[in-house]
């Protein structure tokens, strides 16, 4: 009995070793085939074509900005080159390029009338640290001189005029605040004060505060 | 429920406290407010026009100064190439928005004029006309600071004005008249023109240069340095754009809505007065901000011994 069983489970063990050799085999025959569960569905345009507009799977995006009218990405230079450049596609900065003129019809010579110049040089006084100074001479008349002096004359001299001038000079260090004097401003006496402008004048002896009014221009 | 009926009038209070009104919100889109601007800065992208009839001798350098773009001409051609120009000079100051202190010839066109002489230089343009020609070279928003300005939007005069409209003021037009193309569409203009929602005679107020604090003198001269142009002595400036600087509430402004009354009004004397001087209290307002007082300083011949004695020490060492 116990050899029978021992037989009988030999020859089951063989058998299924037999199959087992034989699935093998199998597989290996079929492994050279391509898979056929993949290939057919990219003819025409696969599921992950969120994006694209076409069957092709060709990227056809952009084409409306989100805040600009839609001529303005047409007429953007170099558009072309940023798409085919292999940057993000649809990351591109928007450039406003000024349409060209067509309804103007000056001349278009004409230049303003302010001066265009940049040139920024009086910024410079207002760093200066320098040290001024100012020497003030007061001439002193000390005897008028006769009424009627001949020149060319031989005669001595009867101008006794002498200006011993009492020189005062005075050495002031300059401070930043002194160095950015404004006198254009006050000394403008270039142009003709046409305007009638006054200001707020006070009266100290009376304390009376008296407003004058400015030129008034009617735009009718 | 007392409690909430409380909290309610509470938010609706706050809600019209902090309201802002169309013309706050036209006027921080077309001039942003910024309280600490530069006195050269004030005008940035900001053009203005004057009729030269409105305006005093070196105007234009005082508006220069303060950063506008300022064109005084009796000729509408010449200012508009004008803008054009600053506009590819200057992209970095761009105008964008364009003032003009102009007449409004009681609502019958923008003109421009040396004087009131028949025989004047003097020249017409309509309000369709502008925004075309402008509107290519970036400028966004027109203020219209004239006489019955409201009237130039009648939609009979909006591209082409009518020389024979039997206004006295309507002079000859010297210098010619400028009116929009016959295929301007002027519902595809992006510009946003602006009027002064009550028509009324603007009135413009010349002043002095002086008449401003030392350290405004100084902060606009200091401009006019860089500018390479000459320091101004006055000006001249209107009750509505000294309402626009200061943001004076009781300024209004409408856009595209034309009316037909003519108006004789005159604004008070008083009211340009109290304007003006709120005017030149805020430019030296900004002009302190920027020039703070200096304070007072050691002598230069005091640092140059100390730094001498400095000097020495670290020489001995």
């Amino acid at each position: 009995m116990r050899n029978t069983i021992l037989t009988l489970g030999s020859a089951l063990l063989l058998t299924l070793g037999t199959y087992a050799c034989k699935s093998s085999d199998q597989s290996s025959v079929n492994n050279g085939t391509p898979a056929s569960a993949t290939v057919s569905q990219n003819t025409t345009g696969d599921v992950n074509t969120a994006g694209l507009n076409n069957s092709t799977g060709a990227y056809s995006g952009g084409s409306a900005m989100p805040s600009g009218p839609a001529n303005v990405s047409a007429e953007t230079p170099g558009e072309q080159n940023q798409v085919t450049s292999g940057n993000r596609v649809g990351g591109k900065e928007l450039v406003q390029a000024a349409p060209s003129d067509t309804s103007y019809a000056g001349t278009g010579q004409t230049l303003i009338t302010s001066s265009g110049s940049r040139t920024a040089s009086s910024n410079v006084p207002v760093t200066t640290n320098t040290t001024s100074t100012t020497t003030y001479s007061t001439p002193t008349v000390v005897q008028t001189a006769p009424a009627t002096v001949a020149p060319n004359t031989d005669t001595t001299a009867t101008i006794t005029t002498t200006t011993p001038s009492t020189t005062a000079e005075v050495t002031t260090p300059t401070v930043i605040e002194n160095t950015t004097t404004t006198t254009p401003m006050t000394s403008s006496t270039q142009e003709s004060t046409t305007s009638t402008t006054t200001t707020t004048t006070t009266d100290t002896s009376t304390n009376n505060t008296t407003t004058h009014t400015h030129r008034r221009m009617h735009k009718d | 429920m007392r409690r909430l009926s409380f909290i309610l009038i509470a938010l609706t209070f706050a809600a019209h406290v902090y309201a802002i009104t169309p013309t706050q919100y036209l006027l921080a889109k077309a001039w942003p407010y910024d309280t600490k601007v530069k006195v050269s800065d004030i005008g940035r992208g900001v053009g203005i026009v004057f009729s030269p009839d409105l305006s005093v001798p070196g105007n234009c350098r005082f508006y220069q100064s303060l950063g506008f773009a300022c064109f005084e001409e009796p000729d509408w051609d010449t200012v508009l190439s004008g803008i054009r120009t600053y506009n590819i000079l200057y992209p970095e100051r761009a105008i964008r928005t364009l003032i003009l202190e102009t007449h409004g010839t009681n609502g019958n066109g923008l003109k421009l004029q040396n004087s009131y002489d028949p025989a004047a230089d003097r020249s017409y343009i309509s309000v369709g006309a502008l925004q075309e020609h402008v509107e290519p070279d970036g400028v966004r928003y027109i203020v219209i600071s004239a006489c019955n300005s409201r009237r130039l939007l009648r939609s009979a005069i909006y591209k082409t004005l009518d020389p024979y409209n039997g206004d006295k003021l309507f002079l000859p037009a010297t210098l010619g008249i400028i009116n929009a193309s016959q295929d301007w569409d002027p519902s595809r203009s992006r510009i946003v023109v602006a009027t002064p929602a009550t028509s009324h005679i603007e009135q413009t107020l010349a002043g002095a240069v002086k008449e401003l604090s030392p350290t405004t003198r100084r902060a606009i001269t200091v401009s006019a340095r860089s500018l390479g142009i000459q320091p101004p002595a006055q000006f001249a400036v209107s009750e509505m754009f000294m309402q626009m600087v200061l943001r004076d509430p009781s300024l209004e402004l409408a856009t595209g809505e034309s009316i037909d009354v003519l108006s004789r009004d005159l604004t008070p004397e008083s009211r340009g007065e109290k304007l003006f001087h709120s005017f030149v209290k805020y430019v030296n307002q900004l002009s302190a901000k920027e020039y703070p007082a200096a304070k007072k300083r050691t002598p230069v011949t005091k640092r140059a011994a100390k730094t001498g004695t400095a000097k020495s020490v670290l020489a001995r060492k």
